[in-house]
Parts: structure tokens; C-alpha cells; sequence
């Protein structure tokens, strides 16, 4: 009976316990530079950005993801940036806002808009 | 900087687009990659040890994200800590560790052939305006002259260069300080590889 009402319990709780995903930019047409917000979540522990495939004279995109506090005070939690790809795990933050961009680390010219995704976990 | 050993030897084939575009095409195919990859990364060579999979109990959401048996240790420096490791059936990726502070952990990824073509780089950390909490660092494919980066008068960071010795071709330097421009350096076979470095703040 014990064990019963255990496993039910786990059940009926474990989803609540699970992480969630929220994808705020799902391959969103976005020019460089151009900053998708995730607006408020009350925990964050990881943030994903890529591109889709592209190549350029040779070079590629560079992602940037941040975790953070906006203003006032605006405080970085936890930022990465890396080529195409790129994701970043840190320790669980209450109250906190991402957001991701993409550039293209070459200097002069204009590749236009590429689509961007920017994935976060609680 | 340390000429790896153990450096491939694409043919000259390579030093050609159309060598290239072979070479990326070759790259997905099973025991043809698997030797490939090896050589663009030695310490995928290696068999794994403990410390290898030291990223599981840094960090068991990356260490899952990636091919557990792919993942090798390959230096400590500076701030943080590198792995490299496969993901799915091509991707190249290379992982960094940060501790203290937040406890980050930043994993970028490419395909083999973009990998061979491009490298990795990546920088991360609790905020760029803390250097002492964040790290950068390029991963390049093993016949990559990476001295031809960073042997330059002109770098402050030479001396965190070659972090990994024999077991990949990674450059670490000090976010925003390094000094590190866009260079065209020598492959084995002769042929240029054009580095990108990440923008600095």
C-alpha cells in the first residue's frame, strides 16, 4: 500500500520536478546582430544557440548566448560564444533573462539575415 | 609550437577545392571518418581513461549531450579546463569547464568537414568583464601550424599557447587580451588555413 501511494506520488510530481525547455528564437529569419529575449524565467541552468549551415567566402557565424539580470543592475550570470554552435550549462539562477545574437566575426560585410535558434533549459 | 607527430596526411589532393570538396565528402563515411577524425584530433586515438570522462562528474548534462565514449581530456589551462568529443555522427565539438563562480560549462560543435575546414573556437565564463572568470580557446585540426598564430612578437599570450600538447591543437589565450588577428597559416600539405578569431569586447 506504502510503496502504491509512493509510486503514485512520483508519478503524479516527477513532471513537476523535470527541467522544461523554452525555445524563444525556433529558426527566426534574424540579421546580424539583431538580440532575441527570452524574456523572465524563474530558472535557467543552460542556453543553446545555433545557426543554420552556412558558409561564407570560408567563415562562418559566431553564436553568443547569455544568462542574465537586466537592468537596473544589469549583471552577466554566464555567457559563451562559439562558432555556429554553441551551448552553455551554469549553475541553476532564479529571476534571470537570456538572450542570443549571432555575428559574423569577419570584418565588413553583410550576410544578410540567417535563421537563429536559441534554446533555453530550467 | 609543437609539430604534432602524429599529423595526417591528406594528399595532396587537399591543396585543390576540388581536393577539398572530395575530402568533406569523404569525411561522413564510417571507417574512412573514424581515421580522419583521429588524425584532425590525436587524443581521439587514445583509448579513455578516468580522466577522460572527468567531464561526467563536472558536468553530467554535457558529458550526456556528447558521445560518452568519445570524450577526452586534453589540458588544463589558465582558467579552465578541455575536452574534445564527438557528437552524432560527424560533429567535432570542444568542451571547456570553468569553476568557481557559476560553474560553466560551454560545448561548441561543427561538422567534421567544417571543422577541418575552420576549427573551433569559443569563449565563455561568468562575464566578460571579469577575465579571471572566463576562457577562450581554438581548437584546430591537427596539420593546422598553429605556431603560425601564436608565435607572433606581437601576442601577450604566447605562453598559454600548445595547452594540449600531443592530444589536439588548441590555442588558449585570455578573453579580450590576446592579441590574436586573422591569419592565414600553413597545413602540412602546404595549403593555407584561414584563422578567424573570436571578436574582442
Amino acid at each position: 500500500m506504502s510503496m502504491t501511494l509512493i509510486t503514485a506520488l512520483i508519478l503524479v510530481f516527477a513532471p513537476v520536478a523535470n527541467a522544461y525547455s523554452y525555445t524563444y528564437a525556433n529558426s527566426v529569419v534574424t540579421p546580424e546582430n539583431e538580440v532575441r529575449y527570452s524574456g523572465f524565467q524563474s530558472l535557467i541552468s543552460y542556453g543553446y544557440a545555433a545557426t543554420e549551415l552556412f558558409d561564407y567566402g570560408g567563415a562562418t557565424s559566431t553564436l553568443h548566448v547569455e544568462t542574465y539580470h537586466p537592468y537596473p543592475g544589469y549583471q552577466t550570470v554566464a555567457y559563451a560564444s562559439g562558432g555556429q554552435s554553441v551551448g552553455m550549462y551554469h549553475t541553476r539562477e532564479n529571476n534571470a533573462h537570456q538572450k542570443c545574437r549571432w555575428d559574423w566575426a569577419w570584418a565588413g560585410g553583410n550576410l544578410g539575415s540567417v535563421e537563429l535558434t536559441c534554446r533555453l533549459n530550467s | 609550437m609543437t609539430k604534432k607527430r602524429n599529423q595526417i596526411a591528406l594528399g595532396s589532393a587537399v591543396g585543390t577545392v576540388a581536393g577539398l570538396v572530395v575530402l568533406t565528402a569523404a569525411l561522413p563515411a564510417s571507417a574512412a571518418e573514424r581515421s580522419d577524425i583521429n588524425d584532425l584530433v590525436p587524443a581521439f586515438a587514445t583509448n579513455q581513461n578516468a580522466q577522460d570522462r572527468s567531464l561526467e562528474s563536472v558536468s553530467s548534462e554535457a558529458f550526456g549531450a556528447l558521445n560518452a565514449d568519445s570524450v577526452r581530456w586534453v589540458g588544463r589551462k589558465g582558467t579552465a579546463e578541455y575536452w574534445v568529443a564527438r557528437k552524432g555522427n560527424s560533429n567535432v565539438c570542444l568542451v571547456m569547464h570553468i569553476p568557481g563562480g557559476m560553474e560553466v560549462v560551454a560545448v561548441t560543435c561543427a561538422p567534421a568537414e567544417d571543422f577541418y575546414r575552420k576549427g573551433l573556437s569559443l569563449e565563455a565564463g561568468g562575464s566578460p568583464d571579469e577575465p579571471d572568470a572566463s576562457a577562450e580557446a581554438y581548437l584546430l585540426p591537427g596539420d593546422v601550424d598553429a605556431g603560425g598564430i601564436v608565435s607572433r612578437p606581437e601576442l601577450r599570450t604566447a605562453a598559454l599557447a600548445a595547452a594540449a600538447g600531443d592530444r589536439a591543437n588548441l590555442i588558449v589565450v585570455e578573453p579580450g587580451k590576446s592579441g590574436l588577428s586573422q591569419a592565414e597559416v600553413a597545413r602540412e600539405d602546404g595549403s593555407g588555413f584561414h584563422f578567424v578569431p573570436l571578436a574582442e569586447a
